[in-house]
């Protein structure tokens, strides 16, 4: 307990791997397949946009759902956005280039993930929607089993996951301000 | 908003910036950001109770008693732990995190507080007060103490963050800053 407040104290610490090191070292071949698929960025993107342009053609009221839609688009545009620009500035290497991973390492930068920042923008998008109650519940249960399958594969450590999700926090706050500026005009 | 439920709200920002403090003193910046990070998912699912309209029972009333009047919905909670992911993951060294932690504590609660008794309107944002801006100044002394030059340069800019009119939530803008300034010496 008291090594957190000689870190405050002396230089810095090497950052904790302990929970990465439990996820990673798990290993379920249908949790590996899935993640397996859920890592190819081309087919996450697609899921991703498929979920979006779903529940806009199920809404009732289709204006509101397009609407809703691109919200949805733009925060997560905006958290991949964000989120690439950051990957480019920390140049943190993925855990999987110094340790065995379940899947081919990819050869860019690890922090922030930006599979989970995507998938919690997407569920923000739906945030206190009264029309879908349980669709944030299940695009959330969503994000985190994404962000799970990232430390499971060994893709990303579990802090760029936490990173992932405050830059989807960012990510909605600009839609927010951006949808804002939208209706003044 | 009464003053008194305005006050409210910015003594519970001080507790929740105090015990951000202490978790990443004692556990460390990692263990941490795990915490935030739940506290985070815990948030957006009572949020979404409240607002799709399923209710939370008595958590119902505190929202709307420490509701911000004219908005239509209060993320402020949320906004707090996601800026509170966003330091924890880039801030790398823990001694400046605790920095940026009292400044978004202690400093943006101050600023509300002390400058709502303020007299002289900032020129760029009429809202805000220069009394309360110079009390975020002041919440910034330990980086003063601690980075000298570097340190005065964080705290001016992160008082200019905190004044600025965006209709962005100060929490995030100030989390976002530190994390920039803290990276860049």
């Amino acid at each position: 307990m008291w090594d957190g407040m000689n870190e405050f104290m002396g230089p810095v610490a090497a950052p904790s791997q302990a929970l990465f090191s439990i996820i990673s070292s798990l290993d379920f071949r249908p949790l590996t397949i899935i993640s397996a698929v859920l890592d190819s960025s081309y087919l996450f993107a697609l899921l991703l946009v498929a979920i979006v342009v779903a529940v806009a053609l199920k809404a009732k009221d289709k204006k509101i759902g397009w609407r809703q839609a691109k919200f949805a688009l733009v925060c997560m545009l905006l958290a991949f956005v964000i989120g690439y620009a950051l990957k480019e500035i920390t140049k943190v290497e993925r855990p999987c280039a110094s340790a065995q991973a379940k899947i081919p390492c990819r050869q860019d930068y690890s922090l922030p993930s930006l599979h989970a920042a995507t998938a919690f923008a997407l569920s923000l998008a739906y945030l206190g929607d009264r029309r879908h109650k349980r669709l944030f519940f299940i695009l959330l249960a969503f994000a985190i089993f994404v962000s799970f399958s990232r430390v499971y594969l060994g893709m990303h450590s579990t802090i760029d996951v936490v990173a992932g999700f405050g830059i989807a926090g960012l990510a909605y706050a600009g839609a927010l301000w951006l949808e804002g500026r939208g209706k003044r005009k | 908003m009464t003053k008194m439920s305005e006050s409210l709200r910015q003594y519970a920002h001080v507790f929740i910036g105090l015990v951000a403090f202490w978790l990443v003193a004692l556990l460390g910046r990692v263990e941490a950001s795990y915490l935030f990070f739940a506290g985070g998912l815990f948030a957006l699912v009572v949020l979404h109770l409240h607002y799709s309209g399923t209710g939370v029972g008595r958590l119902s009333v505190c929202f709307e008693h420490l509701k911000r009047q004219g908005q239509e919905a209060d993320l402020g909670f949320y906004w707090y732990l996601s800026g509170l992911c966003l330091l924890a993951t880039f801030l790398y060294r823990q001694e400046r995190l605790l920095v940026a932690l009292v400044a978004l504590g202690l400093g943006d609660a101050l600023s509300t507080l002390v400058g709502r008794h303020g007299r002289h309107k900032i020129f760029y944002n009429r809202n805000k007060t220069l009394e309360g801006s110079f009390a975020m100044l002041v919440s910034c002394a330990p980086a003063i103490y601690l980075y000298g030059p570097w340190g005065a340069i964080y705290a001016l800019a992160v008082t200019a963050v905190e004044s600025l009119p965006i209709k962005v939530n100060d929490n995030l803008t100030i989390c976002a800053a530190s994390a920039v300034i803290f990276n860049l010496f």
